[in-house]
């Protein structure tokens, strides 16, 4: 399983030496933080010194402290959803060196299935009564759905081809994927389904008060939709509490994901899977059973991802798991595929990069795509492991 | 070539082809059957320059259609201010994009195959976005409009080329062109070479075989193709839009390469043949019974159930029906 056999003038360990390899820093933590200062070096650079030389007077910068500010917290809130699809991909990617390429459509479906039972709680009045119950059963019904879906693709599209060269799979799961979108499109239509607008308060009588008639109503702040101006650093941003609310969630469900895989039984059965499949079975785990546990998982957490994701966005088509799908997959390329903690910081680093990037840059904010790619391309050339430094080749078979 | 392995039976299945490709536009000189036929041609030169690297060395990109859709950019832009004629702009495109896939695989081949498919399609998914932002040179989602009709230069005279059959005609040579240098490339010992870098880089490097010289060549002459037939497109549609460096190229030519056969001319011919008629024919006999809006999900489980069912594609059942030769792949695998 782990054998490290060196794989000709083509492989990444044979060859003695590479361009750039100042950039393969063994510490990952020293290359975080060296990515850190440029950064910040950076967006100093383009926000205190450069506007001095081609400002006006009282004209407005470009960029500055405050676009960074609420960008950057906007790239956390995006960035952790990325995290969550992202540990689905380093899940599978860890226990059977495979993409599970069609892992964008389980989030579309988690989407999709979690707009069916909001809309029928908003129906039933049920939604503007008992909001946050609602909210949590939307998602339970997203993740049983993503996991219904991710089980059957275990079944249909890879199981048969376990021990199939590595391509064979990629190539079913492309397959896989292009059904189950335009499976969607044509049972839901191509016009995209909206999530309904809803405000859930919390804090009334400390938070949110506002003067209405001269008396001072506090109704408590709108965690969801609305947005506020918030002194941050000194600088007035206007953010929704909904991004923290996106962050809190998504490092509780990671959390909660540690734990398992830590300290569990079932957990401990996937790390042994992941080790060596012989061996375990050897042991009396059940591989099949620890395979499908796995892709529940991931699926699971794709699909409390995307109840949070068409939360913010609103918006659900069949199309939209296939840009975050792949960007998902850049995360855990960044962090280091197969690696949990990997997937959880390459999430969050892209999304920031992708949100920042651009305008400090200043380039048009369409290119954030270009950025995420870009950064994708970048890594698989000169540091294919990742910042945590997981090996991603045919080192493991 | 080895004269013992040339049969009729293959001679005169290229033979009828031949005489059934030139012949069919005068028989039925119909403006729809002349554009379908043109779009078959395409495909097969799209989908054969997809399998020398897919099928060959082993190394599927999903991002091929950059190599298409900047060949067409290309033929858009700089070729009518060199004023390059139809095969001068396909040249040019050619060259062009056979360095760039030449670039991209020495970046890219560093990367294990997996990873080599999702990084080729980041690059597609940036040129698409580069190409939707860059008004200057390509005009965005406006798409260059009117490109000039192509003229060819011979001597004597400069024909201009306007009409289907005459696309269909300048289309031909191209074709001609692919299937001899597929042919050449995947026969005798390049093919073999190939064939050892697919089934194993380890031991075909142990071989004296250097897997990404290999790759490359495979890689940079099937982009240098794809861009020679982005050229053709950009003349004959004569309209040039982002789209053409869209995902949806490489879903077609997965699924024409994979269920007609990966690594067999004959099953990516068929593949492709097959891609474009069927459902033309479906609709028309089928009396709408398949609603052809349900035709992208029938493509998606094809794809699946032919990587399951039937891994060597149409041409394997071909092969196994008739009882002929051993498929490539078993024959390495023996060897």
């Amino acid at each position: 399983m782990q054998e490290t056999t060196d794989s000709g003038p083509s492989g990444s360990k044979s060859r003695p030496k590479r361009a750039l390899s100042f950039l393969r820093v063994q510490n990952a933590y020293a290359f975080i933080g060296l990515v850190l200062i440029v950064i910040f070096a950076w967006v100093f650079f383009v926000i205190e010194i450069e506007p001095q030389f081609y400002l006006q007077e009282g004209e407005r910068a470009r960029y500055a402290w405050d676009t960074f500010i609420s960008q950057f917290i906007i790239g956390l809130a995006q960035g952790s959803i990325y995290a969550l699809i992202a540990l689905g991909y380093t899940l599978v990617y860890g226990i059977l060196f495979m993409i599970n390429f069609a892992h964008g459509e389980v989030f579309m479906a988690g989407a999709y299935i979690g707009f069916f039972a909001i809309n029928a709680a908003e129906q039933s009045g049920f939604l503007e009564s008992q909001t946050a119950l609602a909210i949590l059963l939307t998602m339970g019904v997203a993740v049983m759905g993503s996991v219904i879906v991710a089980i059957l693709l275990e079944r249909i599209a890879y199981r048969p081809l376990r021990g199939a060269p590595r391509l064979v799979p990629l190539i079913t799961a492309i397959g896989a994927s292009i059904t189950l979108q335009q499976l969607f499109l044509r049972l839901f239509g191509s016009s995209p389904r909206t999530y309904p607008r809803i405000s859930l308060f919390v804090g009334q009588g400390m938070w949110g008060c506002e003067p209405v008639d001269g008396t001072t109503v506090c109704e408590g702040i709108d965690l969801i939709s609305k947005s506020y101006d918030v002194l941050i650093f000194n600088q007035e941003v206007r953010i929704r509490p909904f991004f923290f609310v996106i962050l809190f969630v998504s490092l509780l469900l990671m959390s909660a994901l540690w734990f398992f895989i830590q300290r569990t039984k079932t957990g401990k059965a996937m790390r042994a899977v992941a080790e060596d499949k012989d061996t375990a079975s050897l042991m009396g785990i059940n591989v099949d059973r620890t395979i499908v546990i796995t892709f529940m998982l991931g699926a699971a957490l794709a699909g409390a991802g995307a109840v949070l994701f068409a939360l913010y966005n609103r918006q659900v088509t069949p199309f939209m798991g296939f840009i975050p799908g792949i960007k998902a997959f850049t995360a855990a390329v960044l962090g280091g595929i197969g690696n949990v903690p990997g997937a959880m910081f390459g999430g969050l680093f892209l999304g920031v990069a992708e949100s920042v990037f651009p305008s400090a840059l200043g380039l048009p904010n369409q290119l954030k795509d270009v950025v995420a790619f870009g950064l994708l391309i970048v890594f698989m050339i000169f540091r294919p492991t990742g910042i945590f430094g997981e090996v991603l080749s045919e080192k493991k078979a | 070539m080895n004269n013992a392995h040339i049969d009729v039976r293959t001679v005169l299945f290229w033979g009828i082809s031949a005489v059934i490709l030139l012949i069919l536009p005068q028989l039925f000189p119909l403006g729809y059957l002349v554009n379908a036929m043109i779009t078959t041609v395409v495909w097969i030169i799209f989908a054969l320059a997809f399998d020398l690297s897919a099928g060959h060395v082993g190394a599927v990109s999903l991002g091929h259609a950059v190599f298409f859709g900047v060949g067409a950019y290309v033929a858009a832009i700089a070729a009518p201010q060199l004023g390059l004629g139809y095969f001068g702009s396909m040249g040019l495109s050619a060259v062009t994009m056979g360095i760039l896939a030449l670039i991209a695989g020495i970046a890219f081949f560093r990367i294990a195959e997996v990873s080599f498919a999702i990084g080729t399609l980041g690059a597609l998914i940036i040129a698409q976005q580069i190409a939707n932002n860059a008004y200057d040179l390509t005009n965005g989602p406006m798409c260059i409009q009117s490109v000039p009709n192509p003229t060819i230069h011979l001597p004597g005279n400069a024909i201009s080329v306007t009409q289907p059959v005459e696309y269909y005609y300048a289309l031909l040579p191209l074709l001609l062109l692919t299937l001899i240098v597929y042919r050449l490339l995947t026969t005798q010992r390049i093919g073999r070479a190939f064939a050892s870098v697919r089934e194993d880089e380890v031991r075909a490097s142990a071989m004296g075989v250097h897997p990404l010289r290999y790759k490359l060549l495979a890689f940079s002459v099937g982009g240098a193709l794809i861009g020679a037939l982005g050229s053709f497109q950009a003349q004959y549609i004569t309209v040039v839009c982002p789209s053409e460096l869209a995902i949806d190229y490489t879903l077609t030519m997965l699924i024409i390469v994979f269920v007609g056969g990966a690594g067999r001319m004959r099953g990516v011919v068929i593949g492709a043949i097959l891609f474009n008629t069927l459902p033309r024919i479906l609709e028309n006999i089928g009396g709408g019974t398949i609603p052809p809006a349900y035709q992208q999900v029938i493509y998606g489980l094809i794809l699946l159930g032919v990587v399951l069912y039937m891994p060597d594609g149409i041409d394997g059942l071909i092969t196994r029906l008739t009882g002929g030769r051993k498929s490539k792949r078993q024959v390495v695998t023996d060897a």
